[in-house]
């Protein structure tokens, strides 16, 4: 029997194929990784299904990759060693909202799209990154840890419990998941180790078959502020004082070229239109009233900010370059972007590269010189780089996001961003800038340098994963 | 072990070696106090350790990991003293490591973090952060609690409707693992990071410091981490006055101000929690039976029972959820949380408990929510005996922590939501007064609790954590295999079994219970 028809038994014959469009497919992404086709791509429908194939493929030593979003931007669902892609795209279910408690219970298929839909009835939001693909699974950017839009450590680790699939085909449950007794499980701390261990680890420890992740009240009322710089050396100080004092809720800044990319949706003529008007940096501030007098909230909020910006010499605006953006910008961040339209960061050219990385506020200003610097030299325009700074938990570090655009369909234009998004990425790394989730070429330039974190968790994936078939060849492993 | 056995000698001689004569103890009168069991309760018997060492920094740690190592001697640590029986001694040559040298503070104000070793406690760090206008999270466990040890092991605090679980609070950390390996987790992974942020880079070695509660050095000593800091608008030093039992603390009006909301039943208190939670109000939060406040006010015993017997904690607090507020952003952040707070209890039949009971609770205990450095809690002369056979207190919803309060009155409930009421803490313990009877009564608790099997541990997280603490009994109890998991990790960096042996996952029990020899017990490809 071969490896499809095997696999076949299990999920059904119409949901395991080796069709060589099919492998093609699932051997890419919009990341520069090597394309690499796997054997076999199977689609699973329940936690049993992917216990099955897990196990199926343990006895034989075959590497299995997961997916679960229908789009993929950093390589981590391309098979680097063949084997069977599991696509759990199609276990789309949300099995439970529970705004009592705030917590919904999702399968890993279900799209931020899909469960923003699901919770507006409810008054209620998943906590969103910053406008994630429609297709993103928001269970998998939950544990790929994502940073979120809203500033406040209460909301962070939005995470609460799952089912893993062991290499083995065992089902662990994390956190007061783990079995019997207890009825809602979501406390995230159950037995040892800690079910934190399991996030970041790119499908290589277990696959997340279902999880309850954390749900926020949306506000009744808010007012968004916006503060512009020319430089990005002075956005540190504003951002600290106002975080400092807990203020704001969705907290973010953006240069002209990201905040033109969102907003711009009347073409590249609209595009370039307000790219050239927008300043340089937009610190975005929305001021959220609760469910109880949100009015005076928000005014007691505002005087804050305002005594921020007097003292600093700068000055809060409900306009950004005389447009009055603050209703519609804040509705988008809400949502992931809307399926009908054009993703925002494949807006300029077709392809869009990342490189992230968390460092603390001050030094965001360092860490721009250094990609500004590396792209003169590989003569990338630097008007043309994408930045989003995303402060996190009042402003004691930030997730700091660079971004380069190129013609994925032009040879020449891949090679040339591929190696000044190269460099740029081991240039911001030897600076200190710290990949916390390195994907694709990050992962051998962070582990070579952390030797006693990558023995410990090389130690680790053994005991998970004794046989290595889980996503093999990705992180240190 | 006699003194004079050779190991013993052999194993005096290189530790004096690594750290000084000054250093090492192997003193009967002074080995004698490390061997107490306190507020621990469980089935291991402890006996003298060894050897008492005081190493200075994580060079030293590794050189006594190395040294167990080659001489096979099993160690512990402890930190500043508090739950010492999950470090107490088990077996013979014992080297119980005692940080009390490692008692360095460093914090960064700008990214509100503190660096702590484990010698360093909660109130230290909390006089420190209030310096440079910030503040720890609050652990409900005493002022000399060790701020790295609580943050790695339980650690519910007073403040976690805001500072969330202990194990949130964690950034980078160093630990000297049982083969002599150094770990450093989060930004300070890379030889030139800082203490900044905690996960990463890939798989979030946060998990692998602690679960629910941590393993109990048993994988490894926690040298140094950084904990977050949270803002605090002041004032810098608490205004007290007078001493412990008597110490008074009143902060100011237009900084943080307390609320106690007395409710007929505890399930209008949780209702209004919920409340609170998704108005987002408040910064110390919590739902409390007269009992449990009562073990937290009185000056002496004798005061404890006239207060008790006059029924004035029944009168004025039975149930009340107390809120403490902190202007974060201003004093109009008090008004309008104030004025949010007493739409809450209008709409769900709460009633402001009465001026001078709220104010007497205030002045002298509710600052201990706030720095549990009044001493409150070493005046609670009563002990607190667990009420079901699963022992523990329980983590989840704060629904759950209302269905598991158990139907009996004058317990001691404290019910603490955290991270603005996504999960809870409910804990309901009965009152006895200490001795043996009061220990009697938890051991029996806990036999019974083994007795009964999975569904009575299962009741309680937590439970996990009293009845014996080790994973290969309380995994198979919740229908998991993880234990299996947790042998490989352990046999891998800890192939002899040294490092706490018997606490957190017992590899000789495994081991016989598996009928092989320990080395082969380890899961291989069938856990």
């Amino acid at each position: 029997m071969s490896l499809v028809s095997d696999v076949a038994e299990i999920v059904g014959m119409r949901h395991a194929s080796d069709d060589p469009a099919v492998l093609e497919t699932h051997s890419r992404d919009h990341s520069f990784e090597q394309p690499r086709c796997p054997t076999c791509v199977a689609s699973a429908e329940s936690t049993e299904q992917i216990q099955a194939v897990v196990r199926y493929a343990n006895e034989r030593r075959i590497p299995i990759t997961v997916r679960s979003s229908r789009i993929g931007f950093y390589g981590a669902g391309i098979p680097m060693q063949g084997g069977i892609v599991l696509d759990l795209s199609g276990m789309n279910k949300i099995l439970m909202v529970d705004p009592k408690d705030k917590r919904v219970m999702i399968e890993p298929g279900v799209t931020y799209t899909q469960l923003q839909a699901a919770l507006n009835a409810e008054g209620m939001q998943v906590c969103l990154p910053l406008l994630p693909h429609p297709m993103k699974s928001a269970l998998s950017s939950s544990l790929e840890r994502e940073p979120i839009l809203i500033a406040k450590p209460e909301y962070t680790e939005t995470l609460l419990t799952c089912g893993m699939v062991l290499a083995n085909g065992d089902l662990l449950r994390t956190g007061s998941a783990l079995g019997w007794g207890l009825t809602s499980g979501i406390y995230p701390e159950g037995l040892y180790p800690g079910a934190q261990l399991y996030k970041g680890a790119q499908g290589t420890l277990g696959i997340v078959a279902w999880a309850n992740l954390k749900i926020e009240w949306l506000p009744r009322m808010d007012k968004v502020y916006f503060l512009s710089f020319d430089r990005i050396e002075d956005i540190a100080e504003p951002l600290y004082r106002i975080l400092r004092r807990e203020i704001g809720r969705e907290v973010l800044v953006l240069n002209a070229f990201n905040l033109a990319a969102i907003l711009a949706d009347g073409g590249p003529d609209d595009f370039e239109s307000l790219r050239r008007s927008l300043p340089a940096f937009t610190l975005v501030l929305c001021l959220a009233g609760p469910q109880r007098f949100p009015e005076e909230k928000i005014a007691y909020e505002e005087e804050v900010v305002f005594e921020v910006a007097r003292a600093l010499g700068c000055e809060p605006s409900d306009t950004v370059a005389g447009l009055d953006l603050g209703p519609r910008l804040i509705a988008m961040l809400r949502q992931a972007w809307p399926t009908d339209g054009e993703y925002w960061k494949l807006r300029y050219k077709a392809g869009c590269h990342e490189i992230m990385f968390y460092t603390t506020l001050e030094r965001v200003p360092s860490f721009k010189g250094i990609i500004d610097g590396v792209s003169a030299r590989h003569g990338y325009p630097p008007e043309d780089i994408g930045c989003y700074v995303q402060p996190l938990e009042y402003g004691r570090i930030c997730h700091c996001q660079f971004s380069f655009s190129c013609d994925d369909a032009d040879p020449d234009d891949v090679e040339k961003t591929k190696a000044l998004f190269l460099e740029a990425g081991k240039s911001v790394f030897t600076a200190g800038g710290f990949f916390a989730t390195p994907y694709g070429p990050w992962a051998d330039m962070v582990f070579s340098r952390t030797a006693g974190y990558t023995a410990a968790l090389k130690t680790i994936k053994k005991a998970f994963d004794p046989n290595n078939i889980l996503n093999p060849g990705r992180l240190c492993f | 072990m006699p003194l004079g056995d050779p190991k013993h000698q052999l194993i005096l001689g290189e530790l004096v070696d690594v750290l000084g004569e000054r250093y090492v103890h192997d003193d009967p009168a002074i080995v004698e106090c490390y061997r107490r069991e306190e507020q621990s309760p469980s089935f291991t018997t402890p006996m003298n350790p060894e050897f008492v060492v005081f190493p200075d920094g994580p060079e030293d740690i590794r050189q006594i990991v190395q040294l167990a190592n080659r001489y096979k001697f099993p160690y512990s640590v402890s930190s500043t003293g508090t739950l010492t029986g999950y470090c107490a001694a088990l077996k013979p040559y014992w080297v119980w490591i005692d940080p009390k040298r490692m008692n360095r503070l460093t914090i960064d104000a700008k990214n509100m973090y503190a660096i702590v070793e484990p010698y360093v406690t909660h109130a230290q760090v909390s006089v420190e952060a209030r310096k440079v206008g910030l503040i720890n999270g609050n652990p409900n466990a005493g002022a000399q609690t060790s701020c790295l040890a609580n943050t790695i092991a339980l650690g519910t605090q007073t403040s976690s409707f805001r500072t969330g679980r202990a194990g949130r609070n964690l950034l980078g950390s160093e630990s000297v693992l049982p083969n002599g390996d150094i770990l450093r987790t989060g930004t300070l992974a890379t030889s030139e990071g800082d203490f900044s942020w905690g996960e990463g880079p890939g798989p979030d070695l946060r998990g692998f410091l602690r679960g629910h509660i941590g393993h109990l050095g048993s994988l490894g000593i926690v040298t140094k981490l950084a904990v977050k800091l949270y803002p605090w608008p002041g004032p810098s030093v608490l205004p007290t006055e007078g001493a412990a039992p008597v110490k008074k603390c009143v902060l100011p009006d237009d900084k943080v101000r307390w609320y106690s909301i007395r409710y007929a039943n505890p399930l209008d208190g949780v209702e209004a929690l919920r409340e609170i939670g998704k108005a987002e109000v408040g910064t110390y939060v919590g739902l409390y039976s007269p009992t449990f406040l009562a073990e937290h006010y009185p000056t002496s015993r004798e005061n404890h029972w006239r207060d008790w017997n006059d029924g004035w904690f029944h009168k004025h607090f039975k149930y009340v959820v107390q809120v403490g507020t902190v202007a974060v952003a201003s004093k109009k952040q008090l008004d309008y949380e104030e004025k949010v707070l007493t739409q809450i209890a209008q709409e769900t039949g709460g009633v402001f408990v009465d001026h001078d009971a709220h104010d007497a609770w205030v002045t002298r205990v509710a600052a201990r929510n706030v720095v549990d450095a009044l001493s409150a809690r070493t005046q609670r002369l009563p002990r607190g005996l667990p009420t079901k056979p699963g022992g523990g207190p329980v983590y989840d919803s704060l629904s759950d922590a209302y269905r598991n309060i158990p139907p009996y009155d004058d317990l001691s409930l404290w019910i603490a939501p955290l991270d603005l009421c996504h999960f809870a803490f409910c804990s309901a313990s009965a009152e006895s007064e200490p001795g043996e009877k009061s220990v009697a009564h938890e051991k029996r608790m806990m036999q019974r609790a083994m007795a009964e099997g999975p569904e009575a541990v299962a009741k309680g997280i937590a439970g996990s954590f009293v009845i014996g603490g080790n994973v290969e009994r309380s995994a198979p109890a919740y229908g998991s295999n993880i234990h299996r998991v947790v042998a490989a990790i352990k046999s891998a960096l800890d192939p002899d079994n040294l490092a706490n042996p018997g606490r957190m996952i017992d590899m000789d029990a495994l081991a016989r219970s598996a009928q092989m020899p320990r080395e082969q017990a380890s899961p291989g490809n069938d856990y």
